[in-house]
């Protein structure tokens, strides 16, 4: 098992918008918030082995009450913060002078979409689009790193075109794409916009969104977690030659922790109320996590492994990896599968 | 339910057995990043070629 490089800290359930793909959903903007005992106890344990970075995220951490006593806390330590926010609260320009000074080096804004019209629509809120696009200038204006992050939903793929104006205003602005994916349910069971189930939605990236992004000149990322053979090979081939992709999944590479609200170690962010484990039970210290996170390598083995025969005989399998499990936990080969491409 | 219990439901109520593969998942080369979204977490190449020093907006 890999010592954690990124650790993510849910300080909290609790958030100013209402999307509609968001994997926290079924709370409502509400659940739980950390302690902030807590999460100094779980920012010294990290501290034990260095990771790159602490990602703070919600719900939504501008709103959290310790969100400055933490940063400080982070920085103390000599680690990096990065903030994962809808935006909204960063558009206070004291509020950022106030990160910069508490530490806060990076600021990832997901912007919910590119019209009053697509935030109504993705969040419940048409005042979003101005009040966001007023928080990326004011971040411009210091030396926090920012990263335009977008989670496409059916939403926005209906109103893409509208993405035009929004990204001359900030053309250069780094973006990230990522795409809606299933969601667990508190009773287990899986959820997903069919709309945008890999097989469905794999022509539109391929013919309309990603050479709009390329043509448009902006510094992009799309995250590819799709099983790969839902696309032409040459079309990976060129994605992954110009360099517009990431990947990162943490049940691909087990690379990352995450904690949720209550101290509970989740396998990742879209497990909410699925732990593996939990601070101040299964561990306190650096040492006894890394001992506890190496009793969980079956989990992993189980999860890092190809999640059906066809994959497992792939001859691409080493840079597809299947994709996102949580497709794999919603629906299995034959829609996940192109056989007739598939390299078998 | 804990994380393993799900993902072990979720696995036999689709059928599916989690396979081997002798070939280790090494993902796609994601080359080098403007922003060092490594910090964002969307990037794992352990400050290899994706993390070179970033810029602002």
């Amino acid at each position: 098992m890999q010592v954690p490089k990124i650790a993510w800290i849910t300080v909290n359930h609790k958030c100013n918008l209402r999307c509609r793909w968001c994997y926290q959903r079924e709370l409502k903007g509400k659940g739980t918030t950390m302690d902030k005992e807590m999460a100094k106890g779980i920012v010294n344990l990290l501290a034990g082995f260095q990771p790159r970075t602490i990602v703070l995220i919600g719900g939504e951490p501008t709103v959290w009450n310790h969100y400055f006593t933490l940063a400080r806390h982070i920085a103390g330590k000599g680690l990096r913060t990065t903030v994962v926010s809808n935006g909204l609260t960063f558009a206070n320009y004291k509020f950022v002078e106030k990160s910069v000074r508490a530490g806060i080096t990076n600021v990832t804004i997901s912007v919910k979409g590119f019209s009053p019209q697509g935030y109504e629509a993705g969040c419940g809120y048409s005042g979003g689009y101005e009040v966001v696009k007023r928080a990326i200038a004011n971040l411009s204006r210091t030396p926090i790193k920012t990263m335009i992050s977008i989670t496409v939903s059916y939403d926005i793929v209906e109103r893409w075109k509208e993405i035009t104006a929004f990204l001359k205003e900030f053309p250069k602005g780094f973006y990230s794409f990522s795409f809606e994916k299933p969601v667990i349910l508190a009773d287990g069971t899986v959820a997903m916009d069919d709309r945008m189930m890999p097989g469905k939605i794999a022509s539109w990236i391929q013919d309309v969104m990603y050479p709009s992004l390329a043509q448009s000149g902006i510094d992009f990322k799309a995250e590819f977690v799709f099983p790969h053979c839902q696309f032409p090979q040459s079309f990976i081939d060129e994605v992954e030659k110009s360099n517009h992709v990431f990947g990162g999944c943490l049940l691909l590479k087990s690379n990352g922790v995450v904690f949720d609200p209550a101290g509970n170690v989740l396998p990742c962010n879209h497990f909410v109320g699925f732990p593996l484990g939990k601070y101040g039970v299964d561990f306190k210290t650096s040492e006894e996590f890394l001992m506890w996170r190496e009793s969980q390598g079956d989990f992993y083995k189980k999860t890092m492994s190809a999640p059906c025969e066809e994959c497992g005989k792939c001859n691409r399998w080493y840079k597809c990896g299947a994709g996102c499990r949580l497709w794999w936990l919603y629906r299995g080969t034959p829609e996940l599968i192109k056989t007739e491409t598939a390299s078998v | 339910m804990d994380a393993k219990a799900l993902v072990d439901r979720c696995y036999a109520q689709n059928g599916l057995l989690a396979g081997t593969s002798e070939t280790e998942f090494v993902g796609l080369r994601t080359g080098t990043m403007g922003n060092d979204p490594f910090s964002s977490g969307i990037c794992d190449c352990d400050g290899g070629d994706c993390c070179s020093p970033g810029r602002t907006l």
